[in-house]
């Protein structure tokens, strides 16, 4: 087993892998920004260094100030998380060329899964269905145009290198192609330094589900069933849930045995997951392999009963799967919602300050995997999520009630917060009979952000407390105990 | 007798202060109890219900509360000094108003997409941010004309940087 492990990563996840780490014994090494001197992940590790100011590339995507502690410090292996370093097939290699270990699949999986042509291709070969289009770049408008009509309109345009909704464009008709395709190369090459575009047929409506899949370094490979995670704004997930209600065993057969299939044929080990797209009619389509450990993995470990962290760890080491695929069962339902720091009223503009207040739900069934508390900053250097909010129970029904539960025991103070948007989905018809695809938010955002029932309560409390903090401080008792001198009263004042 | 007029999401609530445990909203009496957990957070019954609320002053008389996922600003004014605002914008109503659009955080002007002249809609978008890895639309907070662009595409900008103007 590993001694000390240094985790290149900060907020939830940094804390979810610091959790692993004590529960297995190993020291755990934390990395921070000046940005973060008050988060969560900085407290709980064992040991906690200071990597640089700020902005990312000074400090979690500085790869030689990364590598270089982790040598320094005598790790025995970097866990990456995800976003930063997680799918960087540069920074992998440079770890594995250094000898410690890197947490995660092998550099050159990473590599063949991060061109989307190059592993459009990949899956092509090995019988996974692609969404269909073409499996190269795009040469010239002629040969662009061709591939568009004999795929049909309308269709989407795509930077290879692209993904989370970067690089991307839907074109409607031939006219419009010339245009679209030029705008898109500019893009590309702008956000990824790389022009080359690729053409998928444009699924309508389709649901984004997923498959976990996991592997060891002796060939042993195994799902974990999939992920629901059409509820999306900007292209982000906002809420998962495992399994899907969509699913079907003769489907979940079929698209369990297509992932795992893919991670063979880039020789996958450790934990990964498979995008695809389903349409209503639940054909499926391969949109991307994510390389590392996903936001939501939460939910399917409640669901298995597997420490997805820990069998990272494990494989990582060497150790062959600790269980086999007739062992799992899906047991029980569970949903996650992501708490982001953003104000779904006014676009979903990100929110940054202080964190003055702080209440996390709890009671049966419920994890917050978080990454913040009282006196912690959200910055404008990183993504506004401040925690994820998982519910389990033994059916669909029960875990939505009891995430609405859970998100009304909710307090955070200092950030505007997409806790009353949650609820307004959780509480939607169509989320509760699973009538949902990828275009959801989009489609309902009137309604998901329209006055909930408890609104003029809660606007007649903030009135009166404002009237009473102006006017009749010494109105106020304190736990309880009326104060004579407001002390407390002071400090709010300043 | 203490009457105020607090203005919140863009609404008006009447409150008075009857006495110790009793206040009156929009002419409701209702009673009340305000408890403090610690200097900024506050347990607040009205009837039988309690509401946690944490509070900010944010100057001489408005506040920031939040509760239940929202962040709710508030103006008090007395109201003596309501009816005083209210003549105010009244006879300012005749002349034009000019609205400033300022950065919400610091961020890159990724793109400016009205130039200054052009008549715009309450809600259209206006600018391009990007700011914490994400492209953040900004909106026209009002209709009327675009009176000033102050930033180029390109141009990093601070929180607070006054970013366009609609008259």
């Amino acid at each position: 087993m590993f001694k000390k492990i240094l985790i290149a990563n900060r907020g939830e996840i940094a804390v979810r892998i610091i959790r692993a780490c004590r529960e297995l014994g190993i020291t755990s090494a934390a990395v921070y920004s000046e940005a973060d001197q008050t988060s969560d992940h900085v407290k709980y590790a064992d040991e906690a260094y200071f990597i640089g100011e700020g902005r990312a590339s000074q400090s979690y995507l500085n790869k030689d100030k990364i590598i270089n502690l982790a040598k320094k410090i005598n790790a025995d292996a970097i866990h990456p998380g995800y976003g930063f370093f997680s799918e960087n097939a540069n920074f992998i290699s440079e770890v594995e060329s250094s000898g410690i270990e890197f947490i995660g699949p092998s550099s050159s999986s990473v590599k063949m899964m991060g061109s989307k042509t190059a592993a459009r291709s990949l899956m092509k070969k090995h019988g996974v269905p692609i969404v269909p289009g073409s499996t190269e770049a795009i040469k010239n408008l002629e040969d662009g145009l061709k591939t568009a009509e004999e795929i049909g309109f309308p269709v989407l345009l795509k930077a290879s290198a692209g993904g989370g909704g970067k690089g991307m464009r839907k074109v409607f008709s031939p006219e419009e192609f010339q245009n679209s395709f030029e705008a898109i190369q500019r893009e590309a090459l702008k956000a990824f330094a790389d022009d080359s575009v690729y053409i998928e047929k444009y699924i309508e409506n389709p649901r984004h589900i997923e498959v976990q899949v996991i592997a060891d370094k002796h060939g042993n490979y195994a799902h974990l069933f999939e992920r629901e995670c059409s509820i999306q704004r900007r292209h982000q997930k906002i809420i998962e849930e495992a399994p899907s209600s969509f699913g079907d065993e003769a489907t979940r057969a079929k698209i369990t045995e297509a992932a795992v299939n893919a991670a063979k044929a880039c020789g996958y080990y450790n934990a990964g997951t498979i995008e695809l797209l389903m349409d209503a009619d639940k054909n499926f389509y391969f949109l991307e392999m994510n390389t590392r450990l996903q936001v939501e993995h939460p939910v399917t470990e409640l669901i298995t009963d597997i420490d997805l962290v820990k069998e990272q760890i494990s494989i990582a080491v060497g150790n062959k799967l600790s269980f086999k695929q007739s062992d799992l069962r899906i047991s029980g339902h569970a949903i996650e919602c992501r708490i982001y720091a953003e104000d779904p009223e006014n676009n979903f503009l990100p929110s940054t300050g202080k964190i003055f207040d702080y209440r996390i739900p709890s009671g049966p069934g419920v994890r917050v995997d978080g990454g913040f508390s009282t006196g912690s900053e959200i910055s404008v250097h990183y993504d506004p999520m401040i925690s994820k909010l998982i519910c389990y129970a033994s059916t669909r029904d029960e875990a939505v009630e009891r995430m609405l539960r859970a998100l009304s025991e909710y307090h955070i103070a200092g950030v505007v917060n997409n806790i009353p948007f949650l609820k307004n989905i959780l509480a939607d018809e169509n989320f509760r009979s699973g009538n949902i695809n990828i275009n959801y938010v989009e489609n309902n955002l009137e309604k998901l952000t329209r006055e909930e029932e408890n609104r003029n309560q809660i606007e007649n409390a903030a009135a009166v407390l404002s009237v009473i903090l102006k006017n009749q401080p010494d109105s106020i008792t304190l736990n309880g105990k009326t104060k004579s001198s407001s002390n407390w009263l002071r400090q709010i004042h300043e | 007798m203490s009457e105020f007029i607090v203005t919140l999401n863009g609404k008006k609530k009447k409150i008075v202060m009857l006495d110790e445990n009793r206040i009156s909203i929009d002419d409701k009496i209702v009673e009340y109890k305000l408890t403090s957990l610690n200097s900024h957070t506050f347990l607040l019954k009205i009837e039988n219900t309690i509401i946690n609320l944490s509070a900010k002053k944010l100057d001489g008389n408005s506040f920031s509360i939040y509760t239940n996922g929202r962040n709710i600003e508030t103006i008090v004014r007395s109201a003596l000094q309501e009816k005083a605002i209210r003549i105010l914008e009244q006879s300012s109503k005749a002349a034009s108003h000019k609205t400033e659009v300022k950065a919400p955080m610091p961020g890159m002007i990724l793109k400016i997409k009205k130039n200054v002249g052009d008549n715009v809609v309450q809600g259209d978008s206006i600018i391009i941010l990007e700011a914490m890895k994400m492209e953040n639309d900004l909106r026209a907070p009002a209709t009327g004309i675009i009176k000033n662009v102050m930033v180029k595409e390109g141009s990093p900008v601070e929180k607070g940087t006054v970013l366009f103007s609609i008259e």
